[in-house]
């Protein structure tokens, strides 16, 4: 079972410059923190002071946004090479980053593009992900993006590509409830069928985040609270993919961080009510035990 | 062909004036809306080249944000407008190709040479290097800094051959203008105002992830570049002596130390033997 490999690490926030100071002096009651990798990627200062001290006293996780798993530029050996000192020194409990493309001809866009659903594609990110595990001697864990163009020449779902990148590559996946929720809306794909597409075996990590509504496409800008209808699909997700770690990402307009906090325990409340529904439900529906007949 | 779907979405994403205007181009619009046709799918929801634009949109705000945080005096000075366009003109010669943002701004302060904003705001360019300096610094290498009694215990007669190790962190800038004064006036909230025109030796260094800036007088600044290119002490004193005097250059350049060991300037005194 991949997914037993990867212990969740419960509800956990993303890091932020604006937080260093609280999370060093507060030592707030989070379960874990996700880090932007790139971010850290410093020869000294303050960020990595920070990284030292925060990883004292909780899990930690290393997110990428620029690996560029799907460009069809080489793979960038001094980012890998950055990438595995980062996690050899912190050791996260794993390292993930984006299934979508950032960089193309040497320059970088650093913007996470998806990739067309072909099997060109398929063939091309699956032989990447195994060079990168091998670099990196551990399992990637691969996120959904949130999009909002498609190709003509997609010839499966997102979530099939999904679901066939972490088999043939052996990878695990970030799922992103609100990225989901997003595309669904850009692209008039119903976020259910999206869940039920999805490998629970594969999935190690959700993020909660915020979006913004443009009218007549929605925007994944990390500035706003999480929507009730994210929370709702969060808890369909948890229904269906089962208990998961979960992060809460904030990266514009950041609030304070309790508030971020409090996100993050919303999470716990509405992940632990699924759970408890599931377990109703098997509860529910498994057959008496008949009494003994003599 | 993936990798000509990717070059086709970089090209339009990239250009300075957003997606339809690029199509709108007589030379190669017709062609690239062609391609673009075939290769995005548009719906009645957005077509394909609004769906485009706003990967456009985010390119470019996203860079325009990174680069208003590194040189927030530069932006005080020219103002939203005039930084936007010189952004837009930045990123048509010098594309992002290092994985991080950090890196995005790197080269501004060069290309404000070449550029037509020096002609209206001359200091621009030096400007420019003071806050890409800091930006360096912010992160430069850790090392231990030296504590004034390190150099306690050296014996007098030694002292003309010991050399020093500075802080990974310090740069030495020469400037035409008094931008250090500028950038303070920023960062109190003030005005940016003009800098006055006048040579204005600069030394940017980070202590306790603090970052400083401070004018150089001479000889101070030809000391310090000296003993940072490794020389000792007695040449040091040497070069003090043509300004100074050969009688008060030890004193002098033992003045420059103690301001150096009080800020952090200094990680390492060495001998032919540890000190």
């Amino acid at each position: 079972m991949f997914k037993a490999a990867f212990p969740p690490l419960g509800f956990g926030v993303g890091l932020r410059t604006k937080h260093y100071g609280y999370v060093l002096d507060a030592q707030p009651p989070v379960d874990w923190f996700e880090v932007i990798a790139e971010n850290f990627m410093v020869r000294g200062g303050r960020p990595l002071h920070v990284l030292e001290r925060v990883r004292e006293r909780y899990p930690i996780v290393l997110h990428g946004v620029s690996l560029s798993i799907g460009s069809t530029d080489p793979l960038d050996d001094d980012y890998l090479r950055e990438l595995k000192a980062l996690a050899d020194r912190f050791q996260p409990a794993w390292i993930s980053d984006h299934l979508c493309w950032t960089s193309v001809g040497g320059h970088n866009l650093h913007d996470l593009l998806p990739l067309p659903y072909t099997e060109e594609a398929l063939t091309h990110v699956i032989e990447r992900v195994g060079r990168v595990q091998d670099r990196l001697g551990r399992p990637l864990v691969l996120e959904n993006v949130s999009s909002y163009l498609t190709y003509c020449e997609s010839a499966m779902t997102e979530w099939e590509f999904l679901a066939a990148v972490a088999d043939g590559a052996d990878c695990g996946l970030l799922l992103d409830v609100n990225n989901i929720f997003v595309s669904a809306f850009n692209h008039g794909f119903a976020a259910a069928d999206y869940l039920r597409g999805i490998p629970a075996n594969r999935v190690v990590q959700f993020h909660l985040a915020g979006h913004s509504d443009h009218g007549r496409y929605l925007l994944d800008t990390h500035d706003h609270p999480i929507r009730e209808e994210v929370w709702q699909l969060y808890a369909a997700a948890v229904r269906s993919l089962g208990r998961t770690s979960t992060l809460i990402e904030w990266d514009d307009h950041i609030p304070e961080f309790p508030v971020l906090h409090a996100e993050a325990l919303q999470a716990q409340r509405i992940a632990r009510e699924a759970l408890e529904q599931i377990d109703a439900e098997r509860n529910a529906a498994a057959p008496l035990v008949p009494h003994h007949v003599a | 062909m993936l990798s000509e779907t990717q070059r086709l979405l970089w090209s339009l994403i990239t250009s300075p004036e957003g997606v339809p205007k690029a199509l709108a181009e007589p030379a190669r619009g017709p062609g690239l809306a062609r391609a673009l046709e075939r290769t995005v799918r548009g719906d009645a929801r957005l077509s394909a080249v609004e769906r485009l634009d706003v990967y456009a949109n985010m390119y470019f705000f996203r860079l325009l944000d990174v680069l208003k945080g590194d040189y927030p005096a530069v932006l005080a000075v020219t103002g939203d407008a005039r930084f936007h366009n010189l952004v837009t003109d930045y990123l048509l010669v010098h594309v992002p190709s290092r994985p991080s943002l950090r890196y995005a701004g790197a080269r501004l302060p060069d290309f404000l040479h070449t550029h037509s904003l020096r002609d209206s705001f001359p200091c621009l360019a030096d400007l420019a290097r003071l806050e890409w300096a800091m930006v360096d610094a912010f992160d430069a290498e850790d090392a231990t800094v030296l504590s004034a009694g390190a150099l306690g215990s050296i014996a007098p007669e030694r002292w003309g051959d010991l050399r020093f190790r500075f802080h990974p962190s310090l740069q030495l800038l020469d400037c035409g203008w008094a931008v250090h004064l500028l950038r303070q006036r920023v960062d109190h909230g003030e005005e940016a105002g003009v800098p006055n025109a006048e040579a204005v030796p600069l030394c940017v260094w980070r202590r306790d992830f603090r970052v400083f800036h401070r004018v150089l007088r001479d000889p101070e600044r030809r000391v310090i570049a000296l003993l940072r290119e490794g020389s000792d002490f007695a040449s040091a004193c040497a070069i003090a002596a043509e300004t100074v005097g050969g009688e008060d250059a030890p004193q002098t350049v033992a003045s420059f130390l103690a301001t150096w060991l009080r800020d952090g300037l200094l990680s390492a005194a060495v001998l032919d033997a540890p000190v």
